[in-house]
């Protein structure tokens, strides 16, 4: 079953063909900064040429409507959730036919529970794949943004987590709450970010829209890198990015 | 049979034989006591007139006899086979007729002895040795060229017409061996030249093979081409080595130069070679192909004066040219989930090179950050849809708004691209598609396939909702939708995808195109493709097709999703490029190969735009390559395949067949197609003795291959039927009736009487 979470109407709908930010929607504090993802979606929306669905979907675990949805979030401040194993065959097979998956760990403590957790349920869902630092040289920091510093609210880890398959990485996990750095309304943030402050909330901003342009675009930055020697001769550069 | 005997004794119980033993022993000691006192000449002379009389008393009493085996030999069959093909009769006056089609064998022909004469005489010289064989064996003689054929024995040294055209050698010990069960041994005159299989290894047998050598005849001087080694497919505009391999005799040392060319006969690359004196010579040629389809080529070496023959100095050989890869330029207006699965899609086929360019931050995006700490590069309109554009195949606009990245003169390009160098199209739905890409009024209208009519007042030109997918009629037989041959199953299927959300507005089908699938709810078109020019083009106006490759379950679950999808694109792209097995026009050639003075057929199968057989189209074929271009004669053999008699070929070299097709007064298609035309006969090919294939063979099977004077193997041969027999019974016959040993004993012992009376 999915849900769709008041969000803000920019365009008008037209179903989920396009871009929505799906969030897994589990027993427990599954949405600890309630207001962030919305507030993220918005500025993906100004800041680059995706046009993302106003709404936010939820995922109960087990639902089929996960499939409707190529991007799944999974937050948690406290525990990962226990998945019965329908639900995580289905996350498998999700994963498997080419859906994302961006796991956020909003404690803000080093090794915490969820992050375990996390690990734990990938690593038996995909036995034999590794989760992983991403090197510095990863697609994900090069994106859309270069990134050089991994942000969030807190800096609980200088990189981001993942696992590959094939020549893509589907799973991203984040220890440092990069969510709770979008959280709040028209009034503010909701957390300082520490010990970077506004810059550090910047940057998080823009790792995140690295998150959601690497889902959607896989290795494409690193296949341009290759272009001017495929394109030989390319002289003059005409035209808007 | 072979009678053998032995010595018997008919009463040869050994009670008996012991008591007659010792009464012969008591007798004879008594009788020598008895001669005491007597002169010793004399008493010895007594002792040996007893032992002659007992010992015919004992023949009496055993009554020796002669006993008789009763042998036969078993007599398996022994296989003499003469290979009666025409290479045994070059050089020969029996060549003369193959000499006609090539004059320089004529002088040799003239010049000496053939191996045909040579197996005749050996087969003369040694009738004696076969008919001492044939106490022990079952001969049967065989000839054989394009199969074998059982002769009998006076025929086997008369043998004159050594024409056979072919000469499948292996195949046919093969075959020999099977007819024959229990075959003991082959005697093989052959100049072990198998035609059908050339160069390959001889089997193993299950009965020696013995190959007559005749190594004192001079090997004829010649070159030849023995093979062309070519890849299983070239690609187009990359270079390709073909290697051939030249065998010579007498003509080692010599530079030789080898050529290939094109089926115009346009030298396309030559190479020389200094030849080897023994074996074989490789030529590498390398040369690059310009076109795709089924190409011909031939290839030749200098032919020297005093050669055996020159029709082996040339070959022929087809070449299916095909793309090396597919390369695709995908352009994008945003990243969606549609261009994702689509880039997955192309970026996992190892047939296509993509390159795709994505628009991420258009002019209306907010710009805070500073260029250096972004990743973004300009569009380079200028080098892909000017200077690079004529290197891609087919170009996809996905959700593309051209209006501020694409001048409309670059637009112009890519329609010429389409119309004018064949090149593919497609343009993907989304909001930026069609109407909303503002494409109404550009060139890109002139290709689609379908019209971008006026816009309603403030109405979208994307509609985002359900879309209610079905196959038309075309759609369910056409190729690039057809999962499951039969349409009805088909367009079930279809349905059965899980659905899609999304549809550009205002669009109708142009009369040309073929509306392929369409949205039920108010028969807009979803899928169609259209023929432009000489290119293609297809318009999908929906931009949820990705949702084939990520369903939950259903129809297409598991790899079946996945599979549904690259299906799709698969063939769709190999539509847009003219992939030849998609064409609507397709020739072929039903017999194996085309030969020099045979009838060979040329078909052609004829689909509409909706793949359908076209019944009663007209059909335009020249053929060339076999003198003046001809006009082939269609007959409609079923709805949609045409059949034409191709004239016959004098020669061998390269045929080519165009063939353009008209119904209802439209074109239908063209195709077009180069073939070999092979020699009427492989036999002259290669000539004089292959002695590696016969060494290889004898090996193969157990035997030895020997010298036509060498008179050991047919010996062994003798020798081993000899003692290969079987005792089938036995005859005793009495040496002597029972009186004529019983009167000289009653003699001797009357002698004895008498004579040691008087000596006493």
């Amino acid at each position: 079953m999915a849900a769709i979470l008041p969000g803000r109407a920019v365009l008008a709908a037209s179903g989920p063909t396009r871009f929505a930010w799906a969030q897994l929607k589990y027993a427990g504090s599954w949405n600890p900064n309630t207001r962030a993802a919305a507030r993220f979606v918005e500025m993906i929306e100004r800041r680059t040429s995706i046009e993302p669905m106003p709404e936010i979907a939820t995922i109960v675990p087990g639902s089929e409507a996960l499939f409707e949805y190529p991007f799944l979030c999974i937050s948690g401040r406290a525990v990962f959730p226990r998945l019965d194993s329908a639900a995580a065959d289905m996350i498998r097979r999700y994963v498997e036919r080419g859906g994302f998956v961006f796991v956020d760990d909003s404690t803000g403590i080093p090794d915490s529970g969820f992050f375990e957790g996390a690990a734990a349920f990938f690593g038996s869902l995909f036995p034999g794949r590794k989760i992983s630092p991403l090197q510095s040289d990863h697609t994900l920091y090069q994106s859309f943004y270069l990134i050089r510093e991994i942000p969030g609210r807190k800096v609980v880890r200088p990189f981001m987590f993942g696992m590959d398959m094939d020549d893509t990485t589907p799973l991203i996990i984040c220890q440092n709450d990069l969510l709770g750095a979008f959280d709040g309304d028209a009034s503010g943030y909701t957390h300082q970010c520490e010990p970077g402050g506004e810059r550090q909330r910047e940057m998080s901003f823009r790792m995140g829209i690295n998150i959601v342009m690497y889902a959607l675009t896989g290795n494409y930055k690193k296949e341009q890198a290759h272009i001017p020697f495929i394109l030989k001769r390319r002289k003059g550069i005409q035209g808007a990015p | 049979m072979i009678p053998l005997r032995e010595l018997v004794f008919l009463n040869a119980d050994p009670a008996w034989m012991l008591a007659a033993g010792l009464v012969a022993i008591i007798s004879l000691a008594s009788g020598f006591l008895a001669s005491r006192g007597i002169d010793p000449r004399k008493r010895f002379a007594l002792f040996l007139l007893r032992f002659a009389a007992l010992a015919f008393v004992l023949a009496v009493v055993l009554r020796p006899a002669e006993k008789e085996d009763i042998s036969r030999a078993k007599r398996p069959p022994l296989a003499v086979i003469v290979d009666t093909s025409k290479s045994m009769a070059a050089n020969s006056p029996s060549l003369a007729e193959a000499a006609r089609s090539s004059p320089s064998l004529a002088d040799t022909a003239r010049s000496s002895p053939s191996l045909a004469d040579a197996a005749r005489g050996w087969l003369e010289s040694h009738k004696p040795e076969f008919e001492r064989l044939s106490r022990y064996y079952r001969p049967v003689f065989l000839r054989v060229d394009e199969s074998p054929r059982e002769i009998s024995g006076p025929e086997l040294s008369q043998i004159d017409a050594f024409s056979g055209s072919s000469t499948p050698l292996s195949r046919s010990l093969e075959a020999v061996g099977k007819s024959y069960p229990g075959l003991a041994a082959a005697i093989l005159v052959s100049d072990g030249r198998d035609t059908v299989n050339p160069g390959s290894q001889p089997p193993s047998m299950a009965f020696p093979v013995y190959p007559v050598a005749f190594s004192e005849r001079k090997q004829p001087n010649d070159v030849w081409i023995e093979t062309v080694d070519t890849p299983p497919v070239a690609f187009i505009r990359t270079p390709v080595d073909i290697q051939v391999r030249v065998g010579a005799s007498g003509f080692g040392g010599r530079n030789v130069t080898a050529r290939v060319c094109d089926a115009d006969g346009n030298v396309l690359k030559s190479a020389a070679a200094r030849l080897e004196a023994t074996g074989e010579t490789a030529i590498t040629l390398s040369f690059t192909p310009n076109r795709t389809g089924r190409k011909a080529y031939s290839v030749d070496v200098t032919t020297f004066p005093g050669e055996a023959s020159a029709a082996n100095n040339s070959a022929q050989f087809g070449l299916n040219v095909v793309r090396d890869k597919t390369r695709v330029l995908l352009v994008a207006g945003s990243p969606t989930w549609d261009v994702k699965f689509l880039r997955r899609r192309l970026a996992q086929d190892p047939g296509i090179d993509l390159i795709t360019f994505l628009i991420l931050r258009t002019p209306m995006d907010m710009t805070l950050v500073p260029q250096n700490e972004m990743s973004l590069i300009p569009f380079p309109t200028k080098e892909l849809f000017s200077e690079e554009l004529p290197t891609f195949d087919v170009v996809i606009f996905d959700d593309f708004n051209f209006g501020p990245y694409v001048p409309v003169q670059y637009l112009e390009n890519v329609a010429a691209f389409v119309k004018n160098s064949g090149g593919g199209f497609a343009m993907i739905g989304g909001e930026r598609s069609f109407a909303g890409g503002g494409y109404g009024n550009t060139p890109i209208a002139g290709i689609l396939p379908l019209s971008i009519g006026p816009s309603a007042p403030g109405a979208k030109s994307f509609e985002p909702a359900d879309v209610h997918a079905a196959l038309t009629s075309s759609g369910a037989a056409h190729p690039i939708f057809q999962w499951i041959p039969d349409k009805l199953e088909n367009r079930m299927f279809f349905e059965s995808l899980p659905g899609m959300t999304g549809m550009n507005r205002f669009l109708t089908a142009r009369p040309e195109a073929v509306v392929l699938a369409e949205d039920t709810k108010n028969g807009a078109p979803l899928a169609a493709v259209m023929e432009t020019g000489s290119g293609r083009s297809m318009a999908v106006t929906t931009d949820s097709l990705w949702r084939w490759t990520l369903p939950y379950g259903g129809p297409v679950g598991g790899q079946g999703g996945e599979g549904v999808y690259r299906d799709f694109w698969t063939r769709a792209i190999r539509w847009l490029v003219h992939d030849p097995e998609m064409e609507q026009v397709k020739c072929s050639i039903p017999e194996e190969n085309v030969r020099a003075g045979a009838r060979a057929r040329m078909e052609c199968r004829v689909l509409d735009r909706s793949y359908q057989p076209v019944g009663g189209a007209k059909l335009r074929g020249v053929l060339s390559g076999s003198g003046k271009p001809v006009e082939l004669r269609w007959i409609e053999k079923e709805a949609g395949l045409y059949e034409a008699k191709m004239p016959m070929f004098s020669s061998p070299g390269i045929g080519r067949v165009m063939v353009d097709v008209e119904s209802g007064g439209m074109s239908v298609g063209h195709d077009e197609m180069e073939f070999t035309v092979a020699p009427e006969s492989d036999e002259l090919m290669r000539l004089g003795v292959d002695r590696k294939y016969l060494d290889a063979l004898a090996a193969a099977s157990g035997g030895r291959v020997f010298e036509a004077e060498d008179a050991s193997v047919l010996k062994a041969l003798e020798e081993t039927g000899k003692a290969d027999t079987e005792i089938i019974g036995s005859r005793t016959d009495e040496i002597w009736p029972f009186w004529r040993y019983l009167i000289p004993a009653i003699a001797l012992f009357s002698a004895d009487w008498w004579l040691r009376r008087r000596w006493r």
